[in-house]
């Protein structure tokens, strides 16, 4: 694994929040996918997100921001122009209906398949 | 009385009655109660909030809705996806705290919906609205994750089946317990209340409203995760003499049209006559139902209607948390 795209992942999620009716930080998780093609992220339990549509709202400001919901927005924005250089490949796919698990599937350069996970609550 | 609010009730009410296909035996001026039970108006301690999709009675001082009514019907139910986008409601007045998601962040209680998300999926801008922070509360995340939750879904199953759902949500009382303990408030001076409750009013479309298959509920529960662990919101129905003793404002029935009130039946609901499945784990005592006290203790209702005190395990159900 390479260590240099776990740090930077790393980095980049580090006190980010994704927020739902709870929050929950990001981890990085390398990924051993059975499949070459990372077909098997997209299993009739798992979601398949539209890449936009997700990240959409988390960085989009909105008038009513604050200091502190500006710089969130601001390292969404970085997070997401960092994982779209880094990776060949990227989709995003969620699992569950109450509290439900989303990952961030990337493939990088290298063949090496890294996921963002974070969770959350929708009731 | 500012005309916008008596013109917000009238369409309300206008929409409501185009949904039925008999003559309601409710005057207008009574069913609007059903948007505003507790008469807010323009004070900052019962401030009247009309969204497109609900109604909310908002208590500045709280930082929090003491209240919010809203009707679901199955076309409310449509595609729209939720987007998360908790945000801070721009109608309250200039001055007042607007409170934010991030105001929530840490503090170990859910962003809890009054007016769930899922009970406004026909547009857009309906459900978008549900995210507004005066129709959230500091919530236990073990209640609105389990039966907070079932109860929600019970009555989108209602409105599946055929019902006109009226809700009305509520808090009362100060201080809960979340995923880090016990608290009286959260961020800036926002309030933990004690105890929410729920009362639904079903009534079939086109059925009339005072008919043997109306529905009629209400279910209070305490704001605390260890309490309500183990537990599903069938052990939580009372009867609104109960509440309005809990409750302690001495308001709910001051606040309701005595000839509304009447419909409000309620009392001591029992859920196996429900015309739609209620899925619960949740186990009867030699043929009886169990209910939950304030306090904790597990009963039944005995001959008149007498509380007999069982053993506490007896109300734990199994498989819901």
């Amino acid at each position: 694994m390479d260590m240099k795209t776990e740090q930077k992942l790393k980095a980049w999620v580090s006190q980010l929040y994704f927020l739902t009716e709870t929050e929950a930080n990001w981890e990085v998780e390398p990924l051993r996918p059975a499949c070459g093609d990372l077909s098997c992220w997209i299993q009739a339990s798992y979601q398949k997100v539209p890449w936009e549509v997700f990240w959409q709202p988390l960085v989009q400001r909105e008038d009513w921001f604050g200091p502190e919901e500006i710089a969130q927005a601001d390292r969404y924005t970085q997070l997401v122009m960092g994982l779209e250089e880094l990776a060949t490949t990227y989709f995003v796919v969620r699992k569950g209906s109450l509290d439900i698990v989303w990952y961030i599937v990337l493939q990088c350069q290298d063949g090496e398949v890294w996921g963002l996970k974070t969770t959350g609550v929708e009731t | 009385m500012r005309k916008w609010y008596w013109c917000i009730i009238v369409g309300g009410i206008s929409s409501l009655l185009a949904s039925c296909s008999v003559e309601p035996p409710i005057p207008n001026s009574e069913l609007a109660i059903f948007s505003n039970p507790l008469q807010a108006g323009e004070g900052p301690e019962n401030y009247f909030l009309a969204k497109t999709g609900y109604s909310v009675a908002y208590r500045a001082s709280w930082r929090l809705a003491r209240s919010v009514t809203w009707t679901l019907r199955a076309e409310d139910l449509g595609p729209a996806e939720r987007t998360n986008q908790f945000r801070p409601d721009p109608s309250l007045p200039p001055g007042w705290y607007q409170v934010r998601t991030s105001d929530y962040t840490g503090s170990g209680f859910d962003r809890g919906h009054l007016c769930p998300s899922a009970d406004r999926t026909a547009s857009d801008v309906a459900n978008q609205e549900t995210f507004f922070m005066t129709n959230i509360v500091p919530q236990s995340p073990v209640l609105n994750r389990g039966a907070w939750a079932n109860l929600e879904s019970f009555a989108r199953d209602l409105a599946r089946a055929g019902y006109v759902v009226h809700q009305w949500v509520g808090v009362y009382g100060q201080g809960g317990e979340g995923s880090q303990g016990q608290r009286n408030q959260i961020g800036p001076d926002i309030r933990v209340p004690a105890r929410l409750f729920k009362a639904i009013w079903a009534v079939p479309v086109g059925g009339k409203l005072d008919s043997d298959r109306v529905i009629s509920l209400v279910v209070d529960f305490p704001n605390v995760d260890s309490r309500v662990a183990g537990h599903d919101w069938v052990r939580y129905l009372t009867s609104w003499e109960e509440l309005d003793r809990r409750w302690n404002e001495g308001n709910i029935r001051e606040g309701i049209a005595a000839s509304v009130w009447s419909y409000w039946r309620g009392d001591w609901w029992d859920y196996r006559q429900s015309p739609v499945p209620v899925r619960t784990p949740c186990q009867l005592h030699q043929g009886r139902l169990l209910y939950l006290g304030p306090d904790g203790g597990c009963f039944y209702r005995g001959e008149g209607g007498r509380k007999v005190y069982v053993e506490a395990s007896r109300c734990r159900c199994e498989t819901s948390s």
